[in-house]
């Protein structure tokens, strides 16, 4: 077991070494991602011990408690409903961080085989795939998901679907242009040359070599992919009530907009913090890594 | 065997015969003819040099003797002869693996010719296990005996480094030893000083020589140094422009060179 774990280290020693010292240049030089590195990870624990830290059940309603202020017992007021706002905004943040990891792997075992397939073999296959990939591209991809969604049922399971099967294509040019390029070196042609099979070269040489950016990409992304997932809730096409989720808890909350306003004030603040921590995270590796 | 074959091999222990070869870079509106009615021989234990400036097309005939040029180059008339058979008479499922069997071929920039995140040991076993069906244990054996005899000192440790650990010249020597892992007849190697400072440069060429003595591999050395060539090489061919313009022993060729483009190259180097 230890044997793994320091051969783990090693390897990720080398992968952030053989980028020219990425970790040493995000904390020296970059502030900024250190905070949204440990924002990101405070998140992450919060999504993780959902259960342990919520003070109240999230879905448990208090008839007599409505609209309450904020107390020892329900650290930050109740809702309509008299449900506890501190537990529903933590779960909602497991709930986020859910989805978002659903939508971005669905994302990338669409996008990576596409596009190493189309940079690797090039030629007419590269042709056709990018002409597929400029008509994803061309459609406004928010409503396509929304006619998506719309068609099947809303529900979460439709959302993840819709929001992944439209969001691929610009993943899948990026990493056709990075398995071009990686293709060009020359390890790949002496691999060739060794008579390494396709596969061998694909997956062992070239996505080896391009799975941190594409890391870096997939951070950078899960911003963007919460704030849509909290708006595709928000009007009601994404995760169903009672489900504790921010965009959930928005719409709920949206008559009682002018008499208790902090009922969209605290899921409004959980996503804008979540989002601005993963993009200062994915923005800093990014400009480490372009370097 | 179903293939063209030669009984040159055995009898006057030619590794490499290039017959005719033509090969042309296919470019949207125009053919660029890169390689143009080649002839060259390569000899077991001979060190032979194909010598030109750069663009002159010595590297499109290394890759099409490995069978790895560009999908754009397309070969237009010609034999390659390795180790007696015409491989490009061969099949494609055959070709990669029969190459690779006889032939092993190491770059220029010997950092850039291994993968940054697999370790050394990792991509020596990776080529030995992907021609041979033996247990790990034995590959990492045949691994380290392999870096030994690239003279690369604890051979032990080395299989644990990745390549950004060790310098250029040792670098060169791993590859050196993943391709020469199946003892080829013939080693192509396509600039394998041009990246390295002068001392190691002379350490690599001295294991090439060790090489041919040793296994008496055939080496095709291409470069553009000819102060190299005159060290270590056997045969000498110049090219230029795709065509071999003079060719013959290294003292002949340097001693009295017959064609002005030669005579530019000698006059160039002194």
């Amino acid at each position: 077991m230890m044997q793994v774990k320091t051969q783990t280290i090693k390897r990720l020693n080398a992968w952030f070494r053989s980028y020219n010292g990425i970790i040493n240049r995000i904390l020296t030089q970059q502030k900024a991602v250190v905070f949204g590195f440990v924002l990101v990870a405070l998140i992450i624990a919060i999504a993780i011990a959902a259960s342990v830290i919520a003070p109240n059940d999230p879905l448990k309603v208090n008839m007599s408690m409505r609209l309450e202020g904020p107390g020892s017992l329900y650290w930050l007021g109740t809702d309509n409903l008299g449900r506890c706002i501190a537990s529903r905004l933590i779960w909602g943040a497991r709930m986020s961080l859910i989805y978002s990891l659903c939508i971005l792997g669905l994302m990338m075992v669409i996008s990576i085989p596409i596009g190493l397939l189309s940079g690797y073999a090039g030629g007419r296959i590269d042709t056709f795939i990018m002409r597929v990939i400029d008509i994803f591209l061309s459609l406004p991809t928010f409503l396509m998901a929304l006619a998506i969604v719309g068609m099947l049922e809303p529900g979460v399971k439709n959302m993840i679907i819709a929001m992944a099967s439209v969001w691929w294509a610009p993943y899948a040019r990026i990493i056709r242009g990075m398995a071009m390029q990686t293709k060009q070196q020359d390890f790949i042609l002496a691999a060739k040359a060794a008579a390494c099979t396709h596969t061998q070269i694909i997956f062992r040489h070239i996505l080896r070599n391009i799975a941190p950016p594409i890391i870096v990409m997939a951070t950078l992304e899960i911003g963007s992919i919460i704030l849509a997932i909290a708006s595709f809730s928000f009007i009601g096409l994404g995760a169903q009530p009672p489900t504790p989720e921010w965009g959930i808890m928005l719409s709920d909350s949206k008559e009682f907009m002018q008499t208790q306003p902090q009922l969209m004030i605290y899921p409004g603040i959980a996503i804008i913090i979540t989002v601005m921590a993963f993009n200062l995270l994915g923005e800093g590796l990014k400009n480490a890594i372009q370097d | 065997m179903q293939y063209k074959t030669d009984r040159r091999v055995q009898s006057e222990n030619v590794i490499l015969d290039i017959r005719n070869l033509s090969l042309d870079y296919i470019m949207p509106g125009q053919n660029i003819h890169a390689v143009v009615d080649l002839n060259l021989v390569a000899r077991m234990g001979k060190i032979t040099a194909l010598i030109g400036e750069s663009g002159s097309g010595k590297s499109t005939v290394a890759l099409a003797i490995m069978g790895i040029q560009n999908r754009n180059a397309v070969i237009s008339s010609g034999e390659i002869y390795l180790a007696g058979t015409d491989i490009l008479s061969m099949p494609k499922k055959d070709l990669r693996s029969y190459i690779s069997n006889h032939a092993g071929i190491i770059f220029q920039d010997p950092v850039d010719s291994l993968n940054p995140l697999l370790t050394v040991g990792e991509q020596l076993m990776e080529t030995i296990l992907m021609h041979e069906k033996i247990t790990k244990k034995q590959a990492c054996a045949i691994a380290f005996n392999q870096l030994l005899a690239v003279s690369l000192p604890q051979p032990e440790e080395l299989m644990k480094k990745y390549p950004f650990m060790l310098s250029g010249g040792m670098c060169q020597r791993v590859t050196i030893a993943i391709a020469s892992v199946f003892h080829p007849l013939l080693l192509i190697a396509d600039e394998p000083t041009t990246a390295l400072d002068v001392t190691v440069q002379a350490q690599i060429l001295h294991q090439l020589d060790l090489m041919r003595k040793r296994d008496g591999t055939a080496i095709l050395l291409i470069t553009h140094d000819l102060g190299v060539v005159a060290e270590i090489a056997d045969y000498v061919y110049i090219m230029k422009d795709g065509h071999i313009v003079e060719s013959g022993t290294v003292d002949d060729i340097f001693c009295d060179p017959q064609h002005i483009h030669t005579r530019q190259l000698l006059a160039g180097m002194l």
